[in-house]
Formats: structure tokens, sequence, C-alpha cells
């Protein structure tokens, strides 16, 4: 099967709006492993990405979803571990296209992206927000820092903190400020 | 459990337990007849459902998998169809309940309008948009049926059709979307009603109510207040002692004799192997897309088109109801991850009104479709960042504070759009993979730019402070699988006649969203349901005078 280009996924998300009639399947199947994330803790070594892409991944997973002094980010949600994990057992096919993206995305910057300060960092991402696995990789970290935390990302709610939400099993009325 | 030998001839096999399947094998078990229930996926319980978003939307855990099971997708016979997974144009969950697990539980029924609309206007050039052969008055029963012994909480709105008695359970306390959906149409001289939910609002028949978790779409319900036919018709069908249910296994064609009639359906398990079900009569309940591809591939000298297909109208007249969104971000507070997705509708613009230049007409309602993880992934508005410090910021700040206001409209039916067989790719089991064929009619898309832009000025108007419609395009996926066999008097244009037995074979019934015959407003399944019980009513009566 093809692999899913940004096109598929920016019309996917046209229709995800669209009256929720979606489910969007990609082409793996499983779930990732609570280990991934005992991995994370431990420090062990990525399962697919070598040291330098692992630190290419974190440092672009910084700048998509950056930490501040108020609000944790994708650093601290492991999404970097989480994407490890995530194309190790669930999107295999997604390996190449995000190697060949963090292989360009240190290409761009003069001295190595990792290396470079925050402002060449948004650059080089910006110069290649077209490349053609930039959304892979953008999922990976998003994946990483909102999806339910027993896949491995997500680490102590650092999600639910960015959306300024309360996730409980259950809720009673009222549930938001204009149905009091 | 009873089980039935597969050397026995059992008096009714039913292929497929979703909204339709489930109902129908309860009604004819408890009336007495002996029936096996073969579904395809697994048989779930209400502690394997959880708030898995990952799994749910980006995995399709509740759904076919893609990669055993690939689709495919073309505009018009023109085109090759492409091959399209992510995500694949039918949706609908495999497992027993079907898609009435899964679904978001909007619950309307039809109005008389939906069923005599052809005769009111007149046809309509290119399409078949033709009179149902039945009205809303003789499926007014089988509507409150429904509305009993599956559980349907509401309470009738200013445009409902008559009803013959109230719902049984209070509509489901409002959201803050639903309070925002009053207050714009209150401003705009519109009707807001609590909408009725296939979801209990308070403990019903043994069930409990909703616990508000917000996991409703696309997700299997933990509290088992979503009414599907897995909590409703399909315990009550195994109680009688005279239904047995095969999850896993998906049947490869209905057999028949040299008289034309079945004889029973071969199916494979999970490990491959083939198995044979005898029966004196033949249900397929298994979804507007699967059953239209089982009677293809049940081709035979006697049946050459197709199995009860005289008429070549087997999978075709596909209609997908039209969807429309408009998004709107508030300056407080509304956690729509909370509650199920709709607690308000508006049905001021059902009807077609000839002075808005197209046919058609819908229903909107408020809601959110994103969970946190699709809100992050997808839930910025066209050309805002999509990562770094602004994005981060817009999460933060507008994730409680978002909702949509969601059109559901009407489709044309029309010869040229249809599930067939793909003629090159297979399935898992070797099957030729479901081909997806649809271009909406040009009055199908003026009817989702006329509820687009409804819901821009209903958000306006209940005071959201940036607001977006978002683009009509051409559908591609759908999880109304509507028409493909369709109901009719007609043998030479329908495929079932009004009690759903084939016109072409006399112990051949079939009931699920493919007897439709006019779309609707979208939210099909009530009507799928009321259709059920009103066919295995005809069924059990059939049965009794010897005539399967």
């Amino acid at each position: 099967m093809p692999d899913p280009t940004r096109r598929d996924f920016v019309r996917s998300s046209a229709d995800m709006l669209k009256g929720g009639w979606l489910l969007l399947h990609l082409p793996a199947l499983g779930t990732l492993a609570a280990c991934s994330r005992e991995a994370a803790e431990r420090g062990d070594a990525f399962q697919v990405f070598t040291p330098d892409e692992g630190r290419t991944m974190a440092a672009l997973a910084r700048r998509i979803l950056p930490s501040d002094p108020e609000l944790p980010g994708a650093e601290e949600a492991g999404a970097v571990y989480f994407a490890d994990g995530a194309l190790a057992r669930l999107f295999p096919e997604w390996t190449e296209p995000t190697r060949s993206f963090l292989r360009d995305l240190e290409a761009g910057s003069p001295g190595g992206f990792s290396r470079s300060f925050t402002e060449a960092q948004d650059e080089a991402i910006r110069a290649l927000e077209d490349h053609p696995s930039f959304e892979l990789a953008r999922m990976l970290v998003v994946m990483g820092t909102f999806s339910d935390p027993h896949h491995g990302g997500n680490r102590e709610g650092a999600g639910w903190r960015i959306l300024d939400a309360e996730f409980l099993p259950a809720y009673a009325p009222p549930f938001g400020d204009y149905d009091r | 459990m009873r089980r039935f030998q597969e050397r026995d001839e059992v008096d009714f096999v039913v292929v497929g337990s979703g909204a339709a399947g489930g109902v129908i094998a309860k009604e004819l078990a408890t009336a007495g007849f002996s029936v096996v229930v073969l579904e395809q996926g697994p048989w779930r319980r209400n502690e394997d459902f959880g708030h898995d978003e990952l799994g749910t939307w980006i995995l399709g855990e509740l759904g076919p998998p893609p990669e055993r099971f690939p689709q495919t997708f073309r505009r018009d016979e023109g085109e090759e169809a492409q091959v399209q997974n992510t995500p694949p144009p039918l949706i609908y969950a495999q497992g027993v309940g079907g898609s009435s697990v899964h679904f978001t539980a909007n619950f309307w029924r039809l109005r008389p309008v939906d069923f005599q609309e052809r005769s009111l206007l007149g046809p309509i050039s290119g399409t078949g948009f033709a009179d149902w052969p039945i009205t809303y008055e003789e499926l007014e029963p089988y509507y409150t049926k429904v509305d009993w012994e599956i559980g349907v909480s509401g309470v009738p709105g200013p445009f409902d059709p008559p009803r013959s008695r109230p719902y049984p359970v209070p509509p489901l306390p409002v959201k803050s979307s639903g309070v925002l959906l009053e207050r714009g149409a209150e401003r705009l001289g519109w009707h807001a009603q609590p909408a009725p939910m296939a979801i209990l609002s308070e403990p019903y028949d043994g069930r409990a109510g909703c616990i508000h978790c917000g996991f409703c779409m696309a997700y299997g319900c933990e509290a088992g207040a979503k009414s599907s036919t897995l909590v409703t018709s399909i315990p009550r069908a195994v109680a009688s002692g005279n239904c047995e249910v095969r999850p896993e296994s998906t049947v490869l064609r209905v057999e028949t004799n040299r008289e034309g009639r079945c004889t029973g359906v071969v199916y494979v398990d999970t490990a491959g192997t083939e198995h044979r079900q005898g029966a004196r009569a033949v249900v397929l309940s298994a979804n507007g897309a699967e059953t239209p591809r089982l009677l293809l591939l049940s081709e035979s000298s006697l049946f050459p088109q197709g199995l009860a297909n005289s008429s070549g109208k087997v999978g075709k007249y596909l209609m997908c109801n039209g969807q429309s969104a408009a998004v709107g971000i508030f300056p407080d507070r509304l956690n729509e991850h909370k509650s199920v997705q709709v607690t308000r509708i508006i049905h001021d613009f059902y009807e077609t009104d000839p002075r808005r230049g197209f046919y058609g007409g819908g229903g909107m309602d408020g809601r959110f479709t994103f969970g946190p993880l699709l809100f992050a992934l997808w839930g910025t508005f066209p050309g805002d960042p999509s990562w770094g410090p602004e994005y981060k910021r817009f999460l933060h700040q507008t994730y409680t504070r978002t909702m949509e206001v969601a059109g559901h409209t009407t489709s044309l039916a029309m010869e040229s759009n249809s599930i067939s067989l793909d003629p090159e790719v297979r399935d898992h089991w070797g099957r030729p993979a479901l081909r997806m064929t649809y271009r909406d009619y040009p009055d199908d898309l003026a009817a989702m730019r006329f509820f687009t832009d409804r819901g821009v000025e209903l958000l306006e108007a209940a005071g959201a402070h940036r607001v977006a419609g978002l683009p009509v395009e051409g559908t591609s996926l759908t999880a109304h699988l509507l028409g493909t066999c369709r109901m009719g008097d007609d043998p030479e244009n329908s495929v079932v006649d009004r009690y759903h037995r084939a016109h072409d074979v006399p112990n051949l019934f079939i009931c699920d969203g493919s007897s439709m015959v006019t779309s609707g407003r979208g939210q099909p399944t009530m009507t799928i349901q009321a259709l059920a019980f009103r066919a295995a009513d005809h069924m059990v009566e059939a049965a009794r005078r010897g005539e399967i």
C-alpha cells in the first residue's frame, strides 16, 4: 500500500471535521506496549533510531511542542520514545520516510539541526514544511504527546496539561460554563 | 447458549449481527424459530471497550484490518479505482453488534415526506429518485418498538412526525454545545430541540445510564449505556434458547439449489477452514456494502449476474448522506470532551424548499468530533500553525472552548454510485475487494454548502469569537451505507419487495441500510432498526404459513 502522503492527511483532516464519520485507518495494527515507556524511563537505547537520529527527533519534538516555564512540552511527554516504539511496532513503513526527513533536516542546518539555536531550528523546519515526510514526523511527535499514556508517550499527563483539560473516567453535569 | 450442528438445517441463518441482524435474530428466535447468526468480527464484552483514541481512530481496531481487507474507491466508471486505506471509503465496525457498537447514536426517525418525496416533488433528471413502497404510518409502530426495546432517550420536538408513544427515557443532560445551539437558534428564529439518542440517560431495562465519559463516536461503550444490539437484542436472542451467535465467521457465499432457492451459506473461520450452515431461509443483514458484495459473489448458472440481481440493481444507488461542518471558538469553557457527542439538534431546514434552488434538506447538531489526540493532530484552523509556540498556545486556549455545528443532509439515489467487486484487488480470503464508486449529485453538494453557511451563522449568533466553515468537497468515505439493495414493488427496478423478500429468491430476505430507497437526512440507524422489526414480523408470519 502506498505511503500516506501529506495530501492524504490534509484531506483526511478536512473529512475528519465533517461531521465525524471518519475512522482513520493506518496500515498497522497492534498496540505499543508499556515496555516502551519503561525503556524510556530506564534510559535504554532506541529500538529504531540511531543515537544521531534520536537526537534530531528529540530536537524536532522540542520545536513542535516546546516546553516553557508554565507547561510541559513534547520532551517531558517522552514523545521521542513513543516515536521510536511506534516505528518499531505500529508504523514500520513510516521508518524510512521519517529517517529521510531527519537526514534532510540535519543537512538543512549549517552545523547540524540538533546543534543549532532554536531560531535556526525553526527556520530549518519552515524550509521543510512541504517535505513529503514532515507530516509523518509531526504526527509522531503529536501522537507521542497526546495519545493515551499506555502507548508510551504523554508521560505524567503532559498532553492533558497542554490542553488545559481534566480527563477523568466519567463526569456529571454541569460539564462546561454555558450549561451551568 | 444453544449450539447447533452444522449438519442441522436451522430455520434461519442471519448474516450479520448489527443494527438489523441483531434485531431480526432476536425477533425470530423469541418467536420460536431456530436461528444461527454469523458475524465476521469478535464477540467483545463491555469491559473490552476503552478510551484509546490512537487504537480506535488511528489504528481502527473495531473495523476490518485494512491490510487484510483492502477497499478501493473511484469517482466514476471512467476512473480506475485506487486502494484507499487511510482511511477506507466504507467505514463499519466488525464484531457482535456491528456498527451499532461504534456509532455516535444519533437516532432520528424519518418523516412522512422522506417516504413520498418523489411524488411530491416530481422526477429529478439523472437520478433514481423514487418513493418507498411503504409509508411512515406503516413504519411508525416499529419506530416505537425500537424506542422501547432498544432504549432511546429523548422528548418530541416541534417538527417531529407523529408518534404513538412517548420516549421511554428522558433526554440526556444538555451540554454547553447544546445551550449555545439553543442560544444561536433563538436569535435566528430557528428551533433547537433535545437530541434523540440511543444512549440511556438513566437506568432502563436492566442497563446502566450514561456515565458521560465522552467516548461514544467510534468507540464501544464500557458502561453498556449505548443501546447497541450487543447489549440489547443479541442477549435476548441468545436467552431464548433458540439462537446461536457464531463470531469470527465470515460468509463467502449463499448457496442455492436448482429450484432457485437458498439452501444455506458457506463461511470461513479465523483459521481459514470452510464450513457450511444449512437453513430453510437466509437473512442478509451484513450492511449496505457487505450485503451486495455477498450477493454478487453468490452468482451461479441460475443467477449469472449475482444472486437476487435479475434487475441489475444489486450494489447500485449507493447513498451516503452529505456532511457539512462549521467550527467556532467561544470565550468560556464548553468542555465538549465530556458526555455524549450531541445534546441538541435543529430541524428547521429538513424539507426541500424550492426557493433554495436545490433539492434536499437536512438537520444540524452541535457537537465536538475531536478527542485530545485528533484535536492536536487536525484541530487547528486552516492556515494556522501546526507546530511551535503559537500552535501550543492554540491547543491550550481552545481545546475546551471549541464546538462544531455539523450538518447532515440528503443524498440522491444515482445508479452510477455503487458498491461493486474490484476486478484487481483481493482480500485475505481471496474475495474481490469492496469497490466504491461515488460522485455527489450537484444538489447534494449545494445542500452541504447551504448547511455549512447556516452553521457559520449559528455559531456567530451564539457568540463565537472565531468561526470557520469547512470547505465542501466530494464524498470519498462514508459510514452510511444506504440504498444498495433497494426496496420496491417493481422487480425490474428494485431488489427486495416491501417485506424485504428478494424478488428473485423466495426464501432470501435482505434487511439493512441497503433496503433504503431515499437517504433521509442522516442518522439512518433508527430507520434500519424499525425496518428490521417490521421485516422480522413478516418473516415470522411467512414461516408460520410455511412460505419460506
